[in-house]
C-alpha cells in the first residue's frame, strides 16, 4: 500500500534580486508502507530540500511553487475513532483529504502540519551530531516528543519509554539522565533514531545518515536502521550523496540532478541496468566492492546553479552524450523496461515502473559500454553555454 | 548545583581576594596622586604653623606614605573604613546608610534591564532582518545613545513639572502629613523611586539586547532549533524552550559588562534625582579629596562587581550543563 | 619556495597580486555594508557632522561670539536690563534678531552653539576610540596569540582588575589627578573603555591561532611578530574597527555626563557643557529650545557610531 505519493513537486527559494532557486522541479515519487526508498545524488541536487519539504521544514525563503505530497494520515481533529478521515472531510472541497484516506501536506496550513511531523513523519537532519539540545537531557528530549503529540501520556510513563527506546539503540537506559555533550558522536546519532521513532511514524527520514561518522558506525546505523524498519514496519526515506549506503539498504530509489528527477525505479534494475548517462557517471566515481581494479572516473564540470534554470536538461553540459534536442527542453520520464525490451521509446507516468529521464533512452546498451570509458568523459569538451 | 565543587569555590574567593587587595593598592596611588588635599578645606587664613600641623597629624597625613598605606590596607582587612573628614562622622556609618540605597535603586534597574533585554533581543535575534527588528534595533540604539542625565531631565519634565504626577528628588517626602509606618515608608520610596528607575532602565536594558539578539540570531541555525520544529513544536516553544535557552548562555558572562554601565548610570541618576546613595558622595568625595569616604565607596563598589562575577559564573554553571567549574574548562 | 618565486615578480606585479583580492574583498564589504540602512544613516549623519566640525562657519547662522540684540564682537553697547530679562530667548526669526533655535541665557545663538560644538565632540569621539583600540587591539593580540600562558595570564589578570573598578569614577580621578582639559578628558576614557575591545580580540586571535594557514606559517619558520602582524592582524582589524565606532560612541556619552558632573574644559564649546549650563543656570523646565538641541545632537553622534559599528559587525561576521 502507498504512504507517500509525491506529484510534480516543485520547489523554490526565493533569492533577493528576485529571481528564483528552482531546487526541486516537478518531482514524482511514491513510497510504500515498510520499505526504504533512496534519494541520491550530488550535494546540492535538491533532495534535502525535498525531504525537508514535505514537513514544511523548508528555510524562511522556500516554498513550494505546486505540486501535491499525498501521504496516508488524518489529521487528530479531522479523524473519526478509527484513525480515518470522517466523511464530512472527504467531501470538503476546503479540506485537502481523498477518499482512501489520504492527505495532501502540502496543502496543509503551517499549524496543520505541526500535528504531521514526528507522529507521522519524523526525520534524522543531517547533522544529527549536533540535533541534540545541549542543555536539556537527552532522555527529556525524547520525553518533550512525546508529550507533544500523546499529550495524555504521564510523564512517568513517557520517560519510561524514552528509556525503553534508548535500550533498543543500544544506549543503556540511565544514560537519558546525561546531556549530550557526555555522549560519543555515534551514540548521538542513535540517540536521534531512538527519538525520532518515540511517536511511532509511518515515514522516516534519514538525511545523510552516515556522513561525518567512521566505517564502522556507518555500518551499525545502518543496520540499526533497518532492525528498525523490521521492528515498527516504518518506511524510510534515506537521503545520501553515497551511492554505496544506496545499494546496501534501499528498496527502490531515485537519483536526482539538478532539482530533476533523473532515473527512478527498483535498487536492482537501477544498478544493474542503468538507463540514464548520470547514474552511469555516478556509479563510475564511487567504488565498488567487487571490482577491485576499478578506476574512479568523476563527472567533470560542476552541478548547476539553479537560479532560473532554462528549459533544456539541467545534465547536459556535462553528458558526454548529449545531442539537439537535449538543449531544447528537459527530457520526460521514459519507459525504461518497455525500451529495453522492445526498444519502444514510452513515456510513463508509473512511479513503480522503472523510468529514466533522457532522449538517448533507445540507445541504452551504446551509452552503457561508452559510460565506462574514462575518456569519454575527459574528452568531452564541456560547452560553454 | 554540585557541578561547582568546593576546592573551585575556595579558588575563586582568594583570586577574588587578591583582586581586591590589587584594586585597593591601585586606589590608594591614584587617590594619592590627584593634588590637593582635603585639609585645604579646613585650613583658613588665620591658622598658626602648629594649627596646620595638628590638623595634619589628627588625620595622619604626617605619616610616610608606605606607613599609610598599610594603615589602610590593615584597617581595611578588620572592617575599619576611618573617618571622614568632609563628613566629620565615621565612614563605615556613612556607608551602611547609603549602601542600601544605591543597591535598591541598582538591584532594581538591574533586574529590570535584565528581563527587558533579553526578551526584546530573543524576539529581535529571532526575527532578525525582518522590518520589525530593524525598525526597533535602530531605536534601541538611539535611545542607548541619550546620555542618562539628560533622559532623566525629559522624563521629570514630563512626569513632574508638567503632569506633577511623581517626585523629581530624594528618597522620601520631606515633610509628610502622614504618620511613618512600615506600609507608607514602602509606599513612599516606592513613589520617590520610580522616576530614577525608570529614566534608568529606559535606556539600561539595551546593553542586554545587544548581547542576546546576535547569539538567539546564531542559535536559530543549529541543528537542535531544528529538530525541535520538526518535532512539531509550536514556534513559541522552539523560540523559547530551544533557542533562547540557549542563546541566554553568553547574556550570562555580558551581565558583568552591563553591571559597569549600570554602575556609572546610577552614579549619574542619583545625582540627577538627588538620591541619597553612593553614586552622590562618590562623586563629592574624589572632588573635595576626602580620601576615606572615596576609598570606601570604590571598595564597595568594586566588592559588588566581584560578587556579581562569582554569581554570573554560578548562573553561567547552571545555564550551561557542558561548563564544569572546579575541573579544568 | 614562496619566496624564490616572490623574487622573479617585478614589484608592480606583486603589488597588484597582492592588493587585487583584498579590493574584490572591500568592495563586497561595502555592498553589504550598505545593505543596512541604519549604516547609511550613520554615515550619512556622521558627514554632517564632519561638515559641522570643518567649517562650522558655513552652516552656522552666526559665530560661536555672537550675542543676541548686539550681533557679532566686537561689541561695544550693552544689552538693556528689558532685553537681559528676555534671556534665554525663544526661537526669533529677524524680531527682535536672528536666532532659529533661541538663545541660552548669555544671548548666545543655540544653533550656532550647537554646530559649532560638534568639533569637539567628533575629536573626542575619534581620538578616545582610536586611542582605546590601540591600546585594546594590541594587548587582546599579544594575549590570544600566547593564550594560556603566563603573559596572556597576567593580562586576563589586569583585564579583570580593571573591570573591577567602576568607570566614571575612575575616570573622575584620572581627570582630576591630571588636570581637566579636553586631551586628559581622552585619555582617561581610552584608559577605561579598551577592556571590552581587548576580550573580543583575544577570543577571535585565538581561534584565528589554530587555523591552518597559521599553523603553516609556523611551519614555515615565521617569526612570532610576523605571523601576529601579517596573518592575525589583517583578520582582526575590522572587528576592532567595529569597536573604534562603539567606543567612540561611548566616548561622547562619557565626555557629557562627565560635564554634568562638572568635570570639563569650560573654554571649549560643546553640547555637554552646553547642559551643563543649562542646570546650573536653572533653565532646565524653562527653555525647551536650549534642553533639546545639544541633547538630540548627542544623540545622534552617538547613535550614528553605534550605527556605523552594528552594521560593520555583519559586514565582518564571517556567517550569513
Amino acid at each position: 500500500m502507498t504512504l507517500l505519493d509525491v506529484n510534480d513537486l516543485s520547489i523554490r527559494y526565493a533569492v533577493d534580486d528576485g529571481s528564483a532557486v528552482h531546487a526541486s522541479d516537478g518531482v514524482d515519487f511514491s513510497v510504500e508502507r515498510g520499505e526504504t526508498y533512496g534519494l541520491v545524488g550530488e550535494s546540492g541536487c535538491g533532495k534535502t530540500t525535498l525531504a525537508k519539504s514535505l514537513v514544511h521544514l523548508l528555510d524562511d525563503n522556500g516554498y513550494i511553487e505546486r505540486g501535491e505530497v499525498w501521504f496516508d494520515t488524518t489529521l487528530p481533529q479531522w479523524a473519526d475513532e478509527n484513525g480515518d478521515p470522517e466523511q464530512s472531510v472527504i467531501d470538503d472541497p476546503d479540506k485537502p483529504v481523498r477518499a482512501d484516506g489520504k492527505t495532501n501536506l502540502a496543502a496543509l496550513s503551517n499549524k496543520q502540519i505541526r500535528d504531521v511531523r514526528w507522529r507521522d513523519i519524523a526525520i534524522i537532519p543531517q547533522s544529527a551530531m549536533n540535533a541534540l539540545n545541549p542543555v536539556y537531557k537527552v532522555g527529556d528530549q525524547i520525553v518533550e516528543a512525546i508529550l507533544r503529540h500523546e499529550p495524555e501520556t504521564t510523564a512517568e510513563a513517557a520517560d519510561d519509554r524514552a528509556r525503553d527506546l534508548l535500550e533498543r539503540v543500544g544506549i543503556e537506559p540511565e544514560r537519558a539522565d546525561d546531556y549530550a555533550h557526555q555522549f560519543s558522536g555515534g551514540m548521538k546519532q542513535r540517540a536521534v533514531i531512538a527519538m525520532a521513532m518515540a511517536c511511532g511514524p509511518d515515514l522516516l527520514i534519514a538525511d545523510e545518515p552516515t556522513t561525518a561518522l567512521d566505517v564502522i558506525i556507518q555500518d551499525r546505523i545502518l543496520e540499526e536502521l533497518e532492525t528498525l524498519q523490521e521492528e515498527f514496519g516504518v518506511s524510510i526515506l534515506v537521503i545520501s550523496h553515497d551511492i554505496s549506503v544506496m545499494a546496501e539498504i534501499c528498496d527502490r530509489m531515485a537519483v536526482m540532478y539538478g532539482g530533476k528527477v533523473m532515473e527512478a525505479g527498483p535498487k536492482e534494475e537501477i544498478f544493474e541496468r542503468t538507463a540514464n548517462p548520470y547514474t552511469l557517471g555516478l556509479k563510475n566515481s564511487f567504488p565498488t566492492i567487487t571490482a577491485t581494479d576499478q578506476e574512479l572516473v568523476s563527472i567533470p564540470g560542476t552541478p548547476p546553479t539553479l537560479r532560473d534554470p532554462d528549459d533544456g536538461c539541467r545534465f547536459r553540459d556535462r553528458c558526454p552524450f548529449a545531442v539537439e534536442e537535449c538543449h531544447a527542453s528537459h527530457p520526460p520520464m521514459y519507459d525504461v523496461e518497455a525500451a529495453e525490451s522492445t526498444g519502444r521509446v514510452t513515456e510513463t507516468t508509473d512511479d513503480r515502473a522503472h523510468r529514466s529521464a533522457c532522449y538517448r533512452i533507445g540507445e541504452l546498451d551504446r551509452l552503457r559500454t561508452d559510460a565506462v570509458n574514462e575518456s569519454t568523459w575527459t574528452d568531452q569538451t564541456i560547452e560553454s553555454r | 548545583m554540585t557541578r561547582i565543587s568546593g576546592t573551585y569555590l575556595a579558588k575563586r574567593l582568594v583570586v577574588s581576594y587578591l583582586t581586591l587587595l590589587v584594586i585597593m593598592t591601585l586606589l590608594f596611588v591614584l587617590l594619592r596622586s590627584m593634588p590637593g588635599s582635603f585639609i585645604s578645606s579646613m585650613i583658613t587664613s588665620g591658622m598658626t604653623a602648629e594649627q596646620i600641623e595638628q590638623i595634619r597629624e589628627t588625620w595622619g597625613l604626617n605619616e610616610p606614605l608606605w606607613k599609610q598605606y598599610l594603615d589602610f590596607m590593615i584597617n581595611y582587612q578588620t572592617g575599619n573604613f576611618g573617618r571622614s573628614p568632609t563628613y566629620n562622622a565615621p565612614v563605615a556609618d556613612l556607608m551602611i546608610r547609603r549602601m542600601p540605597r544605591t543597591l535598591i535603586l541598582f538591584g532594581a534597574t538591574f533586574l529590570i534591564g535584565f528581563i527587558i533585554g533579553p526578551l526584546v533581543g530573543m524576539y529581535l535575534g529571532w526575527w532578525r532582518g525582518t522590518k520589525k527588528d530593524k525598525s526597533i534595533f535602530s531605536t534601541s540604539l538611539l535611545l542607548y545613545s541619550m546620555p542618562s542625565f539628560w533622559i532623566s531631565w525629559l522624563f521629570i519634565w514630563v512626569f513632574n513639572y508638567e503632569f506633577n504626577l511623581l517626585p523629581s528628588a530624594y528618597m522620601f517626602t520631606q515633610f509628610p502629613e502622614f504618620q511613618w509606618t512600615a506600609v507608607t515608608v514602602m509606599r513612599d520610596v516606592l513613589y520617590h523611586i520610580a522616576l530614577p528607575i525608570m529614566s534608568l532602565t529606559f535606556i539600561g536594558w539595551v546593553g542586554a539586547m545587544l548581547i542576546m539578539r546576535p547569539t538567539m540570531n546564531q542559535v536559530t541555525d543549529e541543528g537542535y532549533v531544528f529538530l525541535a520544529r520538526a518535532k512539531g513544536l509550536s514556534e513559541r516553544t522552539v523560540m523559547i524552550k530551544h533557542a533562547a535557552r540557549n542563546a541566554l548562555i553568553p547574556v550570562a558572562t555580558g551581565a558583568v559588562v552591563g553591571l559597569a554601565f549600570l554602575i556609572d548610570g546610577s552614579i549619574i541618576i542619583e545625582n540627577v534625582f538627588s538620591w541619597p546613595g553612593m553614586g552622590q558622595i562618590i562623586v563629592s568625595s574624589v572632588l573635595e579629596r576626602d580620601f576615606p569616604v572615596a576609598q570606601a565607596t570604590f571598595f564597595l563598589l568594586a566588592v559588588l562587581v566581584v560578587i556579581m562575577r562569582l554569581l554570573t559564573d554560578i548562573v553561567y554553571t547552571y545555564l550551561d550543563p557542558r561548563i564544569k567549574f572546579g575541573e579544568s574548562e | 619556495m614562496a619566496t624564490g618565486q616572490g623574487d622573479t615578480e617585478t614589484e608592480g606585479e606583486s603589488y597588484t597580486r597582492r592588493w587585487e583580492p583584498r579590493l574584490e574583498r572591500m568592495k563586497r564589504g561595502w555592498s553589504r555594508y550598505t545593505e543596512h540602512k541604519i549604516g547609511v544613516v550613520g554615515l550619512i549623519i556622521l558627514g554632517i557632522y564632519t561638515l559641522w566640525a570643518i567649517a562650522p562657519s558655513v552652516f552656522a547662522p552666526h559665530s560661536a561670539d555672537w550675542v543676541a540684540y548686539l550681533g557679532e564682537p566686537p561689541v561695544q553697547s550693552r544689552m538693556s536690563a528689558e532685553q537681559v530679562r528676555s534671556l534665554p530667548h525663544p526661537p526669533a526669526f529677524g524680531d527682535p534678531f536672528f536666532a532659529p533655535l533661541g538663545t541660552n541665557a548669555n544671548g548666545k545663538g543655540i544653533l550656532s552653539l550647537v554646530i559649532y560644538s560638534a568639533r569637539n565632540a567628533m575629536y573626542i569621539g575619534l581620538a578616545a576610540g582610536l586611542l582605546s583600540s590601540l591600546v585594546g587591539v594590541p594587548l587582546g593580540l599579544i594575549s590570544g596569540f600566547y593564550g594560556d600562558t603566563w603573559i596572556d595570564e597576567a593580562i586576563q589578570r589586569f583585564v579583570d582588575i580593571m573591570y573591577g573598578l567602576p568607570f566614571l569614577p575612575f575616570l573622575i580621578v584620572l581627570v582630576a589627578i591630571r588636570g581637566i582639559t579636553t586631551t586628559n578628558i581622552i585619555i582617561g576614557i581610552a584608559v577605561t573603555s579598551w577592556l571590552n575591545n581587548c576580550i573580543t580580540i583575544r577570543g577571535e586571535t585565538l581561534s584565528l591561532k589554530e587555523r591552518s594557514y597559521v599553523e603553516s606559517a609556523k611551519v614555515a619558520g615565521a617569526s612570532d611578530t610576523r605571523i601576529i602582524f601579517r596573518h592575525i592582524m589583517p583578520n582582526v582589524l575590522p572587528i576592532s574597527f567595529v569597536f573604534l565606532a562603539q567606543d567612540a560612541a561611548g566616548a561622547v556619552i562619557a565626555q557629557a555626563s562627565l560635564a554634568y558632573l562638572g568635570l570639563a574644559d569650560f573654554t571649549a564649546n560643546s553640547w555637554g557643557i552646553m547642559l551643563e549650563n543649562i542646570k546650573s543656570q536653572g533653565y532646565i523646565f524653562s527653555a525647551w529650545w536650549w534642553l533639546i538641541p545639544p541633547g538630540v545632537a548627542l544623540m545622534l553622534m552617538a547613535a550614528s557610531f553605534y550605527f556605523i559599528g552594528f552594521s560593520m559587525e555583519d559586514v565582518t561576521n564571517p556567517q550569513r
